[in-house]
């Protein structure tokens, strides 16, 4: 899986990391038991500092998706705890989002098409 | 002998310039990875763009023929000088210029590239950097064993000869056939054979480290394509030590059982062709590699901006040390990076340090040497005062005839035959102190404490005249 990190974005490095490392595990491009890197190579690969991979991990670690150990590294995990509820904090970007949306002209039937592409995984 | 050197000279140069011309300044840029250090877009293959840059490429091939024909005559010219000392120094400087200049067509070439892509509306994508998760850490092509077993056969043989130089291990009645001498230019070239090996071993360690380049969405292209890439430059590498053993293996038995300095020649002359061959054959890999994956990129990181007119890294951005270079074949520095700019700072100094070196050598050999008495002292020299030795410390000064007979060996000092000027292994006795002219007929000779000196003036008349002076004191 490719992620793309923008310097200039403001939205910090760990966390394009972390919504990136989401999104594949989502879409399936991560697989169940699939091994990530080390928080050494991923670091030496992008550019930055081991700290911020370590962050990332540490988040993804505490939110359920990936698993980590010393022998083995990091994983994603075999089963995702579903909680089946929208934290507050996503609820309240997707209003912004779909807001924004809204202001933009894009007809409803158009957002829900992408937000059930973005569902089934079609991108 | 001298001879030799030029041809030395010519070996590693002319191949070294057909491969830079070769690889950077290609007539078909279509299937090439980087136009000049700008990376090969889609964009340029529309027809506006596409003219442009053969145009580009057009004139930058033609300036660098211009240059590569003038080199060689250089070269032929060169050969010509009849003074050794004046046509060593001007093949040194020449190998820094032409170097040098051999890249201005290029860096032109680059700015006329960037300034092509502002035309045709190509932005920059500051600051975006792919990585593939699949890839990071993973692709690795150098088995450190691998290139580490012929460094270890060179090594035995450096012990080999180090054994033999200090008298530990006897050879069984070779080393008296070849003698000191043999023994002590063994062990240098062993040694220099050997530092080079160990010193190729991180350089090939941190290539193969380096980050993996992500040029399509799908994973396994990417692991392909850097496999492939780290492959070549761990085959070339690992060739490069076994040439390197080779060499050492030959040369242990050239320089015992012949004395033949064109035997030598012959060797380093293979030894640099064989390198320059396996530069050629990574090359052509290289560029196969690049024509084979052009068709399956999809991702195009556009850092052309980051590469100062294309051969040098600068991104404060990017916290890596080393990156694989855009021009040419093999790795740079980011010389954003603290340690790249140390390395970079170092790296001139060097080459001034170089330059300054070659020069004063031609300075000082085109000097006179003189010896003169002054104040109680007898001084020998040549632009600068080589050796400075109270008269009442001269013990049995001697004049003798004939310095050419002398077996001298250089431990430390400046060497330009006929003369020799510093500490030698003379006849087999090591620190004696050298300032000799061998093509003189005369030489004085003697001791200050344990220390054996052997000297002349510029002239057979100053020698005597200073022995006279000697004697009397």
């Amino acid at each position: 899986m490719v992620i793309r990190i923008d310097e200039y974005s403001d939205v910090p490095i760990y966390m394009q990391i972390r919504n990136q490392i989401v999104m594949g595990i989502s879409s399936g491009e991560l697989k169940a038991g699939e091994q990530l890197p080390t928080v050494r190579a991923l670091a030496l690969e992008i550019g930055i500092n081991t700290m911020t991979v370590s962050k990332t991990y540490q988040m993804l670690k505490n939110e359920g998706y990936i698993m980590t150990d010393r022998k083995n590294g990091a994983r994603v995990r075999q089963m995702i705890e579903q909680s089946g509820v929208i934290s507050d904090e996503n609820k309240n970007e997707l209003r912004r989002i779909v807001s924004e949306a809204r202001l933009s002209g894009v007809p409803r039937e158009e957002l829900v098409k992408l937000v059930d592409e973005y569902y089934l995984g079609n991108t | 002998m001298d001879k030799y050197l030029d041809i030395i000279f010519v070996v590693i140069m002319i191949p070294t310039l057909l491969i830079m011309f070769f690889y950077e300044y290609p007539a078909k840029w279509h299937d090439r990875k980087f136009i000049f250090g700008v990376r090969n877009r889609e964009e340029f293959r529309e027809e506006k763009a596409s003219s442009e840059i053969g145009k580009i490429v057009s004139a930058a091939r033609k300036q660098a023929v211009i240059i590569l024909v003038c080199s060689f005559i250089v070269m032929g010219l060169l050969m010509l000088i009849p003074d050794t000392l004046i046509r060593m120094t001007m093949w040194i400087l020449f190998v820094f210029t032409v170097l040098v200049v051999f890249m201005v067509p290029f860096m032109r070439a680059n700015r006329e590239m960037k300034s092509l892509k502002r035309a045709i509306g190509i932005g920059s994508s500051k600051g975006t950097v792919y990585t593939d998760l699949k890839g990071a850490g993973a692709v690795r092509a150098l088995k450190v064993s691998r290139i580490i077993i012929p460094v270890a056969v060179a090594a035995i043989f450096f012990i080999f000869a180090l054994l033999a130089d200090l008298g530990i291990a006897g050879l069984s009645g070779i080393a008296e056939k070849g003698g000191r001498y043999v023994s002590f230019a063994l062990t240098s070239m062993t040694g220099s054979f050997l530092f080079i090996g160990i010193i190729l071993i991180p350089i090939a360690i941190i290539m193969d480290r380096i980050r993996n380049d992500v040029i399509s969405e799908d994973s396994d292209t990417n692991m392909n394509y850097n496999r492939a890439k780290k492959k070549a430059f761990a085959d070339s590498f690992v060739l490069m030590e076994w040439a390197n053993t080779v060499m050492t293996a030959v040369a242990v038995p050239v320089m015992f059982f012949s004395k033949s300095s064109i035997a030598m020649i012959i060797l380093i002359s293979a030894y640099m062709l064989m390198l320059m061959g396996s530069l050629i054959v990574f090359a052509r890999r290289n560029l196969a590699i690049d024509k084979r994956y052009r068709k399956e990129t999809t991702i195009d990181v556009d850092d052309d901006d980051k590469w100062i007119l294309g051969s040098f890294y600068y991104n404060p951005d990017d916290k890596r040390l080393n990156v694989a270079k855009r021009m040419g074949i093999g790795g740079t520095i980011n010389i954003a990076h603290p340690a790249g700019k140390v390395i970079m700072a170092a790296t001139g100094l060097l080459i001034i340090a170089a330059v300054i070196l070659v020069s004063f050598s031609m300075v000082l050999g085109k000097s006179p040497a003189s010896i003169r008495i002054e104040n109680g002292t007898l001084i020998c020299s040549q632009f600068v005062d080589s050796f400075k030795v109270p008269l009442d410390q001269i013990e049995d000064p001697e004049i003798c005839e004939d310095p050419s007979e002398l077996g001298l060996v250089r431990q430390v000092g400046f060497e330009l035959p006929p003369f020799h000027n510093g500490t030698y292994i003379v006849d087999g006795e090591s620190n004696c102190k050298v300032f000799l002219n061998t093509d003189s007929e005369v030489y004085m000779t003697f001791k200050t404490g344990g220390t054996t000196y052997y000297i002349n003036g510029a002239d057979d008349a100053e020698t005597k005249s200073v022995f006279a002076s000697l004697s009397v004191n």
